[in-house]
């Protein structure tokens, strides 16, 4: 109330419609009160001319005094920097201009920051200044901190690498500190040090900037922002805030506005934006994007090499389970096929066996009969005949056990069927190959073109025994060689031979098996190669043996016409 | 008439030779194929029981051997069980029949009668044979035109010979066939081409 009165003499002498009324227009003082003071005085006179019905006082404050006042209703207007406005426009703050600051001379362009070092320090780059002493003026502080903090990170150095320290307003005590050493680095709004040099407060050439931007009046480090704001606290006087701007809008230094329209202020809401949710996230996301931008290529080589490697895998992998697969088959094959053989082995060996076994029995029983007849036909008495006569009957019983016997045990052979040798042989060595590899043995085919007609698995039988003989002998002797299979087609019809290495049988085997002799009287002779023996003969064709060099030869002869 | 046993199993040998003196007949046994072969008098007529299984020479190659000196044996074959395929070879070879052992004596006296039979077939066509290689190219010559049924003086028109020659080639060959009569010259020759 004493105010209004003390203004009263003037307010009555100019008669106003409106009443006089004293104004705070609270100045935000990066510099000091007053340095702002000095800065902002032609404006607060400017405004007191222009409008001399109202009176304007200018309070200079850092950015905390400013929040604490606008919060307590203490400001009418307000000029402050852009970030400032945005964090503070809960406020209800009214933008009346921007500020044409008369070095950049654009609303849109004016304010920037620098991160100053000292000249003689070896700092030459961002990336050194890990761990340093940084000092700051606040952490809202537009110029002062949050302008150099995000270009920063924007080149990957995370804020929270950096040993930052908040000094506090004034920025001068930041740029003083830098000079004595106890800060590395400063971040201090552009053209400070200038108007400190200006000023003779401090030497420019005892600094330096980093990350130094194009051209400007002011070294920066950062792009340049829109400028200060002048903002109304209360909007509901109209014509007040229509003064003022037209005030403002009319103010000149030197030929040039002082004050333009309201700009926008995304950039600087985007720069906030970006800026509040997590400041320690985004430097790793720029890492990332400067590490991808800077070594893409060595990236995409790597890429590169690492989808060639896995592909190849994938490829390997499936190579490998494809073979699997064909080698359990095949496996499988040949057990079947070697179970088969077996028991066609045990089923021929069986019949052979009973054979030579008949064949023996009935000649005792032959001689048995023979005597028991003669002796019915030479004795006269009638007991003895009946003897005799019993004896002879027991004897046909005793020979019709062994018919039936070896009628069960032999079965005959299957028809004949067209068939290739080729293929048999080929098959044959297919299934060998693995065990005459491991006896160090080298199997040879040669066969001929051609249609053999006889017992297929009966000639598969004999080759094989034979084949399966010379392995055996290789792998006695612990010595491996040569093991050949021939198929050779003559005018008469097939020569099939089987030739190993192995050193030879002995030659009383080659005899016993030149002679039609039942099982029991073969002694040292290969179960196999009587079997052999006894299958070529029921085939119509014959099996000789005979040794070759340091080997035996075994040859099995069918004809064409049986 | 001779009655021989081949048979490797000399006990076997034995025992058939026992139960043919049983029944009548006198047997000579060999248990070696070979000294068989050699041994025994080929242009006598004889039954032959042999034993079909046998080392170093079996029944059969015995069996050839004896067609392939037209000796005048017939040959009762001796076979184990289920030999069959070579049974019926051995029928194709000339065998009068083949007895599966133990040898059933009943069986035996009916096969070798018909085997003495067949034996003294033989003999006869051996001693044709014999008759008919006495005579001389032109007898020869003679005897067969005789015996495709042709007259003296036909055979004289064929031959460009006088119809006597025929008729004293005719009479000596006759002479050196043994016969008597039209019938007996027919007969002889017949065996000797059969």
């Amino acid at each position: 109330m004493l105010r209004p009165l003390r203004w009263l003499p003037c307010w009555l002498l100019m008669v106003l419609p409106a009443m006089a009324d004293d104004y705070r227009i609270g100045f935000l003082a990066y510099r000091g009160e007053a340095q702002g003071r000095a800065e902002w005085q032609p404006v607060l006179d400017g405004l007191n001319r222009a409008l001399p019905a109202h009176h304007f006082e200018g309070v200079f404050l850092t950015q905390q005094q400013l929040d604490r006042q606008l919060n307590e209703g203490r400001l009418d207007f307000v000029v402050t920097n852009p970030a400032h406005y945005v964090l503070s426009r809960h406020q209800g703050l009214n933008w009346l201009a921007s500020w044409l600051d008369p070095r950049f001379g654009s609303a849109r362009e004016s304010v920037a920051a620098t991160l100053l070092v000292r000249a003689d320090s070896g700092i030459s780059g961002t990336r050194l200044l890990a761990g340093l002493r940084v000092g700051a003026v606040h952490e809202q502080a537009f110029g002062g901190y949050l302008l150099v903090a995000e270009q920063l990170r924007r080149r990957g150095v995370a804020p929270n690498s950096l040993d930052i320290q908040f000094r506090g307003y004034p920025v001068d005590a930041l740029v003083y500190l830098l000079r004595d050493g106890a800060l590395d680095a400063a971040m201090v709004p552009a053209c400070t040090l200038e108007q400190m040099a200006q000023e003779g407060l401090v030497n420019a050439a005892e600094f330096r900037a980093l990350m130094i931007q194009a051209d400007a009046p002011c070294v920066r480090s950062t792009p340049l922002y829109p400028g200060w704001s002048f903002a109304a606290v209360d909007s509901r006087n109209e014509t007040l805030l229509r003064d003022i701007t037209q005030a403002l809008l009319a103010m000149k230094q030197q030929g040039r506005p002082l004050w333009g329209a309201p700009i926008r202020l995304d950039e600087v809401e985007q720069l906030l934006r970006d800026w509040q949710p997590d400041a320690g996230e985004a430097p790793t996301w720029q890492t990332l994007r400067r590490v991808l931008l800077g070594y893409w290529q060595w990236l995409a080589g790597l890429m590169l090499v690492l989808l060639v490697i896995a592909l190849h895998h994938v490829r390997v992998t499936r190579l490998l389970l494809r073979r699997t697969d064909e080698r359990d088959r095949l496996h499988h094959l040949i057990q079947s096929r070697e179970q088969e053989l077996a028991r066609a082995r045990q089923a021929t060996l069986l019949g052979e066996m009973a054979t030579g076994l008949a064949h023996e029995l009935n000649q005792p029983l032959s001689a048995i009969q023979a005597y028991a007849q003669a002796g019915e036909l030479m004795t006269g008495e009638q007991n003895s005949r009946e003897v005799f006569n019993h004896i002879v009957s027991e004897t046909e019983r005793g020979a019709d056990i062994i018919r039936r016997f070896r009628q069960w045990a032999s079965q005959p052979l299957p028809g004949p069927d067209a068939f290739s040798p080729r293929e048999l042989c080929r098959e044959l060595a297919e299934r060998l190959a693995p065990r005459a590899r491991a006896a160090g043995v080298r199997l040879d085919v040669t066969t001929d073109e051609g249609v053999l007609l006889s017992v297929r698995p009966a000639v598969e039988q004999i080759l094989s025994n034979l084949l399966g003989n010379g392995l055996d002998a290789f792998e006695r002797r612990n010595q491996g060689g040569r093991l050949r299979l021939a198929a050779a087609r003559r005018a008469d019809g097939w020569r099939l031979t089987v030739e190993d290495t192995a050193g030879g049988v002995s030659p009383a085997v080659i005899e016993a098996l030149g002679h039609t002799l039942p099982a029991s009287r073969i002694h040292g002779m290969g179960i196999g190669l009587m079997v052999s023996y006894r299958l070529a003969r029921r085939l119509g064709g014959s099996l000789t043996l005979v040794n070759v060099g340091e080997g035996t030869r075994a040859e099995l002869f069918l004809p064409k016409e049986q | 008439m001779h009655i021989y046993l081949l048979d490797d199993d000399p006990k076997v040998l034995a025992a058939n030779g026992f139960l043919l003196k049983a029944m009548g007949f006198e047997s000579q046994g060999w248990s070696e194929p070979e000294r068989f072969l050699a041994e025994f008098d080929d242009q006598a007529e004889a039954v032959l029981l042999l034993d079909l299984a046998m080392p170093e020479l079996d029944g059969l190659e015995v069996l050839t051997e004896l067609g392939r000196r037209r000796c005048p044996v017939a040959v009762i074959l001796l076979t184990g069980h289920g030999d069959v395929p070579q049974a019926v070879q051995a029928m194709k070879l000339g065998a009068v029949d083949f007895l599966e052992k133990p040898v059933d004596a009943r069986r035996l006296a009916e096969v070798l009668a018909r085997a003495q039979q067949q034996a003294r077939v033989l003999g006869e066509q051996a001693g044709a044979r014999l008759r008919v290689t006495r005579l001389s190219a032109r007898e020869h010559e003679v005897v067969s035109l005789v015996a495709q049924g042709l007259t003296n003086k036909a055979i004289a028109e064929q031959l460009c010979v006088a119809v006597r020659t025929v008729e004293v080639h005719r009479a000596s060959a006759m002479a050196k066939l043994e016969a008597a009569n039209m019938a007996e010259l027919l007969h002889c020759w017949q065996l000797s081409q059969g």
